[in-house]
């Protein structure tokens, strides 16, 4: 069985522009205690599509029992961070870019288990198709 | 109910059978057993050749770099998976961009460069700002293919023909001695054919390149921000009876990718917008055509983006139809900042 994450932004919409705050807060629920080794927020973009994938992490905590109250991971975590100005999110014809907050909860035996909140960065417009639609290839 | 220990593991979409922890533990004994393996081996070599008394040989200095090179790729797999274990991919790009923000010397180690640290996966902007204009602010650095396929059609001709020159002598010997080699001289005629079409193609290559002359264009200000206008200058140079030239601004995507063992680049053009269109006319000899115009960046425009393995780039891409030369097109990159603050559609940035 899978520990559930939970994982909520503080918006009323998931559209945030460059130098917004972005307000999160996470849980992990429906583990035992003793399961639970560490457990990592970031807030980060990677490139989704035709090329091999790339990531930036904006934002990472990593949280251990030991730094939690009473050792106990599962209760809910907050934190904010000051959304940078690019890259913004895109949707291209092979290339996009996607923003997400990610919480990675590592248990015992190396197991490890993440869930992503997708969100907007930016209001750019999805590629449309304007000119040659010939696709060029080459070693 | 998984297994401990697989021998095969299957990939279910994110998520992979099979233990983790077996795989990663195996992984660095596999390393840890090379790097052992290397130094037993090296420490036995030496201990006995150091017992025998004898000189340095060949022998001696081959068993000690295959053993060393054992301690290497084992001490190296080694670390490497270590440092891996409990460590996200998150994790790893923090620390690596921690790294590369290190300040050695004055030097900064690469990373998000000095504009990128404002503006993180846009291209450093010094590349495109370090070539003052004669009309307007900059001349944009020019990205044609024409210089790299001059180039390479030069090192083809070199070569192909060297060889070829090698075999027609080798063949003619044979003839002059008496003793005609038929299969030497049937396989050099091809040979030669390649080599003197290499030349012909070098030729044109050549003289398209002096020929046509050079294009120059210029901007008055960079980088450039969606919603605001630009004034351009294009110049090209050559005697020539042009049918037309025109001026677009271009939006590429770029993916590179891993297919099999070979690393694949992808282009596809997602954006295409007509700045100039002149048709008819004639550059003197000695002279130049120039021309002006303006250009506006679209407000819901993509920014410039630059990833390992992804791209968004912006160009000026110069095409021309010359009387008696083939089309050409020369490409101009042009760096595109997010919009950071809201702009008044359609704002000038003059030079």
């Amino acid at each position: 069985m899978e520990p559930l994450i939970s994982i909520r932004l503080h918006h009323p919409k998931p559209i945030f522009q460059p130098g917004n705050i972005l307000r999160c807060e996470y849980q992990v629920d429906a583990v035992e205690l003793q399961q639970l080794t560490a457990i990592e927020a970031s807030v980060l973009w990677r490139t989704e599509g035709k090329g091999d994938e790339d990531m930036g992490v904006h934002f990472f905590e990593r949280r251990t029992p030991h730094e939690a109250p009473g050792n106990d991971l599962r209760q809910a975590f907050f934190f904010e961070t000051s959304l940078p100005p690019s890259p913004l999110s895109y949707e291209g014809m092979i290339v996009r870019i996607c923003w997400c907050a990610r919480v990675r909860v590592f248990l015992r035996r190396g197991r490890e288990v993440f869930f992503d909140k997708t969100f907007r960065l930016g209001a750019v417009r999805a590629a449309k198709f304007a000119a040659s639609p010939a696709s060029v290839l080459s070693s | 109910m998984a297994r401990f220990i697989r021998l095969l593991g299957k990939k279910r979409g994110e998520r992979r059978t099979g233990s983790p922890m077996v795989g990663s533990v195996g992984e660095a004994s596999f390393y840890g057993g090379l790097f052992l393996t290397g130094s037993l081996a090296l420490a036995a070599l030496l201990t006995s050749h150091a017992a025998s008394n004898d000189g340095m040989s060949w022998g001696l200095g081959l068993g000690v770099a295959v053993f060393a090179s054992l301690i290497v790729t084992g001490g190296g797999g080694l670390i490497f998976r270590v440092a891996q274990v409990a460590s996200s991919q998150e994790r790893r790009n923090v620390l690596a961009s921690r790294a590369a923000n290190i300040e050695l010397i004055g030097i900064e180690l690469l990373g998000d460069n000095a504009a990128g640290i404002r503006y993180p996966a846009v291209p450093d902007e010094t590349f495109f700002k370090n070539s003052p204009g004669t009309r307007l602010l900059y001349r944009l650095p020019s990205t044609g293919a024409a210089i790299w396929k001059l180039s390479a059609a030069t090192i083809f001709c070199l070569i192909w023909n060297g060889l070829s020159c090698v075999l027609v002598v080798l063949a003619f010997n044979t003839h002059r001695g008496g003793a005609p080699d038929w299969f030497l001289t049937v396989f050099v005629v091809p040979f030669v054919g390649v080599g003197v079409w290499a030349i012909y193609y070098f030729i044109r290559q050549l003289s398209m390149h002096a020929g046509i002359g050079a294009t120059a264009v210029e901007i008055s200000d960079l980088p450039l921000v969606p919603g605001r206008r630009y004034e351009v200058f294009v110049a090209q140079w050559g005697k020539l009876q042009m049918d037309s030239l025109d001026l677009d601004l271009v939006c590429d995507e770029e993916a590179l990718f891993q297919q099999g063992t070979n690393l694949r680049l992808e282009t596809k053009r997602v954006r295409s917008q007509r700045v100039f269109h002149q048709e008819n006319f004639s550059i003197l000899p000695n002279g130049v055509f120039e021309a002006e115009c303006e250009i506006e960046i679209p407000a819901d425009a993509m920014h410039s983006f630059q990833s390992a393995h992804n791209a968004i780039h912006w160009k000026l891409v110069v095409r021309g139809s010359a009387r008696g030369w083939p089309e050409y097109e020369r490409s101009f990159p042009v760096l595109i900042h997010p919009l950071t603050e809201p702009v008044e559609q359609g704002s000038w940035n003059r030079s």
